[in-house]
């Protein structure tokens, strides 16, 4: 009896060491696994997405929003049909060219390991799919292919604007980020804050009111009311692209700016691209040559260094030059005119109408090289403009004291030095903005919901006088109407405008045929409503811009004038 | 004697009330505790079934918004009326306030 009871209570003690053995390896061992496994099942955490911002144009017109599209993903355990067949029907509608057959065997490849790879249940097939393509998926009725609403980025304009929107893109942990323009520039803000949900749930997933609920509201992407009229965007667009055509241009650049406040109007610039489909294109193709490249602005440059000159007190309209009668040797250099005819004792006034760039160098030494330089760092040369888009450079300008005599002279006529498209237009703003520079701006006010904050215009300074600017615009006026131009001037209209012909630099010399054709003016002269630059890169037809960029403005403006009911004096 | 027994049956039927106190409480709590679990499961179904309401709602408003996108697109309208056989303005007469622009034909 005894030995029957030491029996059992030797079992109850093994029995109770076992269990506890057991008990430490669930609990401690394996404990951490265990819990996490256990929170898998009773836990369901899901990210909510904050929707990104839509980017509007100054009238409330989309130029960029948020639309629908759907992640196609395949539910493993509820597929019916063989994987195979799967992946083939899928595949025809993941291609962009069904009838390329490398391509489509290729995805055909791709979606049958996704679908096909070991211990997967719940494998995501497509990212992105236009809700028209997940219609016709839906037809086929496949068992265990489900879709998932996500966000895409549409451009309601397709490729117009590109370079003044940038895109959507991925980045290293595959979120989406903008890049470039104002989707780069202004990406933190359109992307609002991403919030999540955590909570128990029961068997069946639904979620138990009573268990732990975690939960931090997403903050929705902000949204952007630009300057930009979509009206004036498209039809620069359109121009621009007629105009390359017919000058048989590489490229060109149209900016049209609210000289007053600063506010971009409009921005184009070719090559372009689709930024829906930005994967499409090569990395050159998102550089925006308006704020990115440099280039040697050529004579349109002269109305800041004769503005810099008439405030600077060194001449007068009516002053008239004395070294014009021919050529002028500067260090071992030869500096002609653009044609070879010179103008004896010609007035400041017929300096800028004829483009006379040894007018120019007479203007220059009367500045001198610091003046000049104090100048051109008051007109914003050298320092970016601050424009709220990414990508922005500045070429820098050369140190002042270091401005040798040939510097000096050829910075007259806007050779040796570099600027940007966007810098030259807002340098010129200032003079039809009486001497005040001011910042351009895209971006007019961000919203959230009802909440809304202005992005004010700021002026950044007074560069020359209201007399001094006065005084460049009639000339400007002069230029408009007796220059080299004046064929294709719109006669009545009050168009302050510069021709401005560059020559390109190649391997420390000056390209004899390609140039760079510039016109930049502002209208109407006494009270402008913009001012505008277009530049045409290597044109073919002609490398004059009296003959390229200055027809191609003119037909933009005749718009632009009855957009903004601008009437002609007589 | 008697006095005892009575007592002795006083006490007993005391506890037996005590019990059955004891005994209701608890059923009544239990009750309670399932009748709530079942409220609260229900609601929980409840809550699922409104956020779905929630994310088709969403999934149509999206729908509608990429719709007028669509219809608010200029390139779109501008493909429509050169279709319609509209044209680009090609010049633009102005003029002056005292001359005729339109006149009926006698």
């Amino acid at each position: 009896m005894l030995n029957r009871l030491r029996l059992v209570i030797v079992f109850f003690i093994l029995a109770y060491i076992t269990l506890t053995v057991r008990l430490f390896y669930w609990q401690v061992v394996k404990g951490k696994t265990l819990s996490i496994q256990a929170r898998g099942q009773y836990e369901a955490g899901e990210t909510i997405n904050a929707q990104r911002g839509d980017i509007f144009d100054t009238k409330g017109g989309w130029l960029a929003a948020s639309g629908e599209a759907y992640i196609v993903y395949a539910s493993i355990p509820d597929l019916e049909l063989p994987k195979k067949k799967i992946a083939e029907d899928l595949a025809l509608f993941f291609v962009e060219d069904s009838s390329n057959k490398g391509e489509l065997l290729a995805e055909i490849d791709r979606i049958y390991s996704l679908i096909n790879r070991e211990g997967a249940i719940w494998v995501p097939l497509k990212q992105k799919v236009d809700p028209s393509v997940k219609e016709k998926i839906e037809e086929l009725s496949l068992a265990g292919i489900g879709f998932d609403l996500q966000e895409k980025r549409v451009y309601p304009e397709s490729s117009s604007s590109a370079h003044l929107l940038g895109f959507v893109g991925k980045d290293e942990s595959g979120n989406d980020t903008g890049y470039f323009g104002l989707e780069g520039y202004w990406d933190l803000a359109l992307s609002g804050k991403p919030g999540f949900l955590n909570r128990e749930q029961d068997a069946q997933g639904l979620p138990i009111l009573l268990g732990l609920t975690n939960e931090v509201t997403a903050i929705e992407g902000a949204s952007l009311i630009t300057n930009i009229d979509k009206g004036i965007q498209l039809n620069i667009e359109d121009r621009l692209k007629e105009g390359i055509e017919k000058y048989g241009a590489k490229g060109g650049v149209v900016i049209v700016l609210q000289p007053k406040t600063g506010k971009l109007m409009a921005l184009s610039a070719y090559p372009s691209y689709d930024p829906s489909s930005y994967w499409k294109y090569s990395n050159e193709f998102f550089i925006n040559p308006a704020i990115s490249l440099s280039f040697e602005p050529g004579s349109v440059f002269k109305v800041l260094v004769m503005a810099s000159a008439l405030d600077a007190e060194v001449l007068k309209p009516d002053t008239e030059c004395d070294i014009c009668a021919g050529a002028v040797r500067i260090d071992k250099y030869t500096i002609e005119t653009w044609n070879q005819v010179y103008h004896p004792d010609a007035t400041m006034t017929e300096v800028i109408v004829n483009s006379d760039n040894v007018g120019m160098v007479y203007v220059s030494q009367k500045l001198g090289a610091d003046k000049l330089y104090d100048y051109l760092s008051a007109f914003g040369i050298g320092e970016k403009s601050g424009i709220d888009l990414q990508g922005e450079s500045s070429p820098k300008l050369r140190e002042k004291g270091t401005w040798s005599v040939v510097d000096l002279a050829t910075a007259g006529f806007g050779q040796g030095i570099a600027v940007t498209p966007i810098q030259l237009t807002r340098a010129v703003a200032a003079i039809a903005n009486h001497g005040k520079l001011v910042a351009p701006k895209v971006v007019g006010k961000i919203k959230v919901n009802e909440w809304e904050e202005d992005i004010k215009t700021e002026e950044v300074r007074r560069v020359i006088s209201e007399k001094a600017a006065s005084q460049i615009t009639q000339m400007m006026v002069e230029a408009a109407r007796n220059g080299e131009a004046k064929w294709t001037h719109l006669q009545g209209f009050k168009v302050a405008g510069k021709t401005g012909t560059a020559q390109i630099p190649i391997a420390g010399h000056y390209d004899a045929e390609k140039t760079i054709a510039s016109f930049i003016g502002f209208a109407p002269y006494d009270d402008p409503e913009f001012v505008m630059l277009v530049t045409l890169q290597e044109p073919q037809t002609s490398q004059w811009a009296s003959e390229t960029a200055a027809p191609l403005w003119y037909s933009i403006a005749r718009d632009l004038f009855v957009r903004f009911g601008i009437q002609p004096e007589k | 004697m008697i006095n005892q027994k009575k007592i002795k049956g006083k006490k007993t039927f005391l506890v037996f009330r005590k019990h059955i106190v004891f005994w209701l409480i608890l059923i009544a709590f239990i009750s309670l505790q399932v009748f709530i679990a079942i409220q609260v499961s229900t609601k929980g179904a409840g809550l699922a079934v409104l956020e779905n309401n929630k994310n088709e709602l969403l999934a149509e408003q999206q729908k509608l918004k990429g719709e007028l996108i669509g219809a608010n697109s200029i390139t779109v309208l501008a493909e429509k009326a050169q279709e319609f056989g509209y044209k680009k303005i090609d010049k633009t007469f102005y003029i002056k306030i005292d001359e005729n622009f339109a006149a009926l034909k006698k």
